[in-house]
């Protein structure tokens, strides 16, 4: 079964550490433009989102490119960038609905999450419990169980 | 050479002239001071000249970000800023968490040293490898929440270190807020930025900092964070964030009330301000600073009740609740978050003017001050009172504008034997009350620490420990922090007790490590933790430098910086003539308190009671530990010949002071 990233923004305190050390395992400059992973912090809601590719089933970045750069890695399934096909024409960027992949102009090719080759340094860092790494099916059934009980807490709040 | 973690760039903005330039920060710096609080007390020695006013253009702001900022190092975002207290003249520092020092890191820059005045209200805009003055006339005489939020509009992705309206009246009892939350800047920041016209610093970048060795960095990081995440009470700690610690305070050791004569009822204190309490009508938000594991600032929302829909931020939430609960007695939870929002907006210090107005209602029960010297006010340890004598203060009217001055300025203004009720050193009020949690190493710091009795040298703690922990657990973080054979032998001496006095220095020593580096304080259960954790201690921060830096270290080379670090420091207010006769202990604290209705007298860390004239004993201790003279309090020209800084002591000399 085949593992996904599973973000939770109600557990993120946006403490960046997923994506300081994200940004320096793929190079050796922390800076949030440099990390596969972001945190949008919405600091007037109170409500932090980490924001990553997710590896999607039908990738509009690949079905955009124009060189065939982009491609899965069956064995983790993630969607890798080839750096000799990519020119950084941005296409994938444009297409992207999460804003998960980018061009890194200094390196001259665009850049995303690879899950680390199956072991995501994000989740390893996390100590909150807001990225989890998780079989696809387990990860469908704990969202489900996640909705629930915040409707859990809806209902008890209408009942009284 | 290029070096990872330092940007080595300093910026210097001069708002007399508007003129902005960039130097870089030396080798010999960087290897003498590590950077952060360290590099901030060097530059402050040829800055701060001495006994200049400071709410006067000559004051610098001269901010730091250590090495070891804006990296995934873990909580590694604690920022300086030292200046010439408005509040009671010391030379000091304002630290702060956030991501203000990180983005300023990001946009390129370890220091942004500040100097001059502006004739009109500006802000700084420092972005990748530069910066900008701009016109602040729409956020000038906005409060901390409003002005935050329009210049979060105007940059995202941006952090903001401003004030409200007290800043703007030079009320020297305020701190600045860094995005709304992080308290910055000890001892009147605000209104030393607020007499430069300066409203606000926004940090904003994208260059980055480099990272020489980024395997050997998570190489060395993951079993620390494994290692916290393991932790039994995990969980609460973040579910909890500082309230964690409300039954250590409030019911273990005990918050002080009615002007240090007495403790807080237990019962009253879990009814009104207990966790259950915060959790079911006012947790909201939960907030980290930059990696940090141990996420513990608050943004709490009034669910039901008074003041229902209110929001206000906090760092160390269960600390601000004792100052409002315990010495103003506001009388419950909602109240108290109205106090601390109207702070948050005000930069009212909270810390500073809780103290105050405790005193204020002591002094106006004895009778030593009447209604015609409060404005016509009825003073009371209640919530009216509170809010009356804040709303005062941060207007700087009446009676208000004598208590915004802070204890020195107070007294003097008073007169009438009012010093008599005032507890506190160094014009400064202490957090800690010794008599109810022994002399311990924060009480002791309370007391020598040269910026006033605050419980540690910045963010990092110093040891923060409840009375009867074990000598065990005292022995394990000294060796963690690699102090030499010799001290320990002097610090555990008979070996099943310690002296408070000598570990104190060490303790200084190693937070003084920690603010150069740039290392937040991790709370005391996760600092435990760092240092427990599998080559924790000191010993990481060290292989953690050499892996960001690509610089060579070692512990003891650390720890070195860290004494030249504190002496200079206390050469710098030497110079402003703070000395011995200002390491004073509160006469209040060889009176008794009450817990639970009994006398508690002054003990020291294993229960035996203690006299002036132990205190007095213990500090010449101190002192030898520091290498200092004993009868003066300073460093001697042997010691600062020893800790490298003979250049300042012979400039020292040059210039007329006597070093022993």
């Amino acid at each position: 079964m085949r593992k996904i990233l599973l973000l939770d923004p109600e557990k993120c305190v946006a403490c960046r550490l997923c994506e300081m050390a994200c940004s320096i395992l793929h190079g050796v400059t922390v800076s949030p433009v440099k990390s596969m992973i972001g945190i949008i912090n919405l600091r007037k809601a109170g409500v932090n989102i980490p924001v990553v590719c997710q590896q999607c089933v039908k990738p509009l970045c690949a079905d955009a490119c124009p060189t065939g750069a982009l491609s899965r890695n069956e064995e983790t399934g993630a969607m890798v960038v080839d750096s000799d096909l990519c020119i950084a024409c941005r296409m994938c960027t444009t297409a992207c609905p999460l804003g998960g992949i980018a061009v890194d102009s200094e390196a001259g090719y665009s850049v995303k999450c690879d899950l680390c080759g199956g072991d995501p340094l994000c989740v390893k860092v996390c100590g909150y419990g807001a990225i989890r790494y998780l079989p696809e099916d387990v990860a469908t059934l704990k969202r489900r169980r996640d909705a629930v009980k915040k409707l859990g807490a809806m209902m008890e709040k209408i009942v009284v | 050479m290029e070096i990872g973690g330092y940007t080595r760039n300093m910026l210097k903005i001069d708002l007399s002239s508007g003129g902005i330039k960039t130097d870089r920060l030396s080798m010999d710096l960087i290897k003498n001071f590590i950077g952060g609080y360290g590099t901030c007390t060097r530059l402050a020695y040829d800055l701060i000249k001495p006994g200049i006013d400071p709410l006067s253009p000559d004051n610098p702001i001269i901010i730091s970000a250590g090495p070891l900022v804006g990296t995934p190092a873990l909580s590694t975002s604690k920022t300086m800023a030292m200046y010439k207290y408005a509040l009671n003249g010391v030379i000091s520092h304002g630290s702060g968490g956030g991501e203000f020092g990180v983005r300023l890191k990001w946009a390129g820059f370890d220091h942004v040293i500040i100097t001059g005045a502006s004739e009109k209200p500006v802000y700084i805009d420092v972005y990748n490898d530069g910066a900008e003055i701009r016109d602040a006339s729409h956020i000038w005489g906005k409060d901390t929440f409003e002005a935050t939020g329009i210049l979060w509009n105007e940059y995202e992705d941006s952090s903001v270190l401003t004030y409200g309206s007290a800043g703007e009246k030079e009320v020297r009892t305020t701190t600045a807020f860094i995005d709304k939350c992080t308290t910055m800047g000890k001892g009147g920041l605000p209104a030393i930025m607020g007499s430069k016209k300066l409203k606000a610093i926004v940090t904003r970048g994208t260059k980055g900092v480099k990272v020489v060795d980024p395997e050997r960095l998570i190489e060395i990081a993951l079993p620390i964070i494994e290692h916290c995440k393991n932790q039994a009470n995990y969980d609460k700690i973040i579910e909890l964030g500082t309230m964690a610690g409300f039954e250590g305070w409030f019911a273990v050791q005990g918050a002080s009330t009615k002007n240090w004569t007495d403790t807080l009822p237990v019962d009253e204190a879990y009814r009104l301000y207990g966790p259950d309490v915060y959790l079911k009508n006012f947790k909201y938000e939960r907030i980290a600073d930059p990696g940090c594991l141990a996420g513990c600032k608050d943004h709490v929302k009034i669910r039901e009740g008074e003041f229902a829909g209110l929001e206000a931020w906090g760092s160390s939430l269960y600390g601000r609740l004792e100052n409002f609960a315990a010495r103003c007695q506001v009388g419950s939870f909602n109240r108290f978050v109205k106090c601390l929002e109207f702070c948050n907006r005000t930069s009212a210090c909270i810390h500073n003017l809780t103290a105050l107005i405790d005193w204020a209602i002591d002094l106006y029960k004895r009778g030593v001050i009447t209604k015609e010297d409060t404005d016509g006010l009825e003073l009371d340890w209640n919530y009216v009172t509170t809010m009356a004598l804040l709303e005062k203060v941060v207007c700087n009217e009446g009676f208000g504008a004598i208590l915004g001055k802070g204890f020195y300025g107070a007294i003097k203004a008073i007169g009438r034997g009012c010093e008599k009720y005032a507890i506190h050193v160094k014009g400064m009020e202490p957090l800690y009350d010794a008599r109810v949690n022994r002399l311990s190493t924060v009480e002791f710091y309370e007391v020598i620490g040269p910026r006033g009795a605050h419980p540690s040298p910045g963010g990092a703690s110093t040891a923060y420990m409840t009375r009867d922990t074990p000598t065990s657990v005292y022995r394990k973080w000294a060796e963690s922090w690699a102090i030499p054979e010799d001290a320990l032998k002097r610090i555990f001496n008979p070996p099943s007790q310690w002296k408070v006095q000598r570990l104190v220095v060490w303790a200084d020593v190693k937070s003084a490590v920690e603010n150069s580096l740039g290392i937040g304080c991790i709370r005391s259960r996760a600092v435990s933790s760092y240092d427990a954790a599998p080559g924790g201690g000191m010993n990481a921060y060290v292989e953690i430098y050499k892996a960001i830096t690509g610089l060579d270290a070692t512990a003891s080379g650390f720890l070195a910086a860290g004494h030249r670090i504190c002496d200079l420091l206390k050469l710098l207010n030497m110079r402003e003539g703070f000395t011995r006769k200002d390491d004073k202990f509160p006469d209040r604290w060889f009176e008794p308190t009450k817990r639970h209705g009994k006398d508690v007298w002054l003990e020291d860390y294993f229960g035996n009671r203690l006299t002036h004239e132990d205190c007095e004993k213990m500090l010449d201790e101190y002192y030898d530990e520091r290498g200092w003279d004993i009868p003066l309090g300073i460093p001697t020209r042997q010691k600062l010949i020893e800790n490298g800084l003979e250049d300042i002591a012979s400039d020292l000399e040059k210039h007329g002071y006597k070093i022993p």
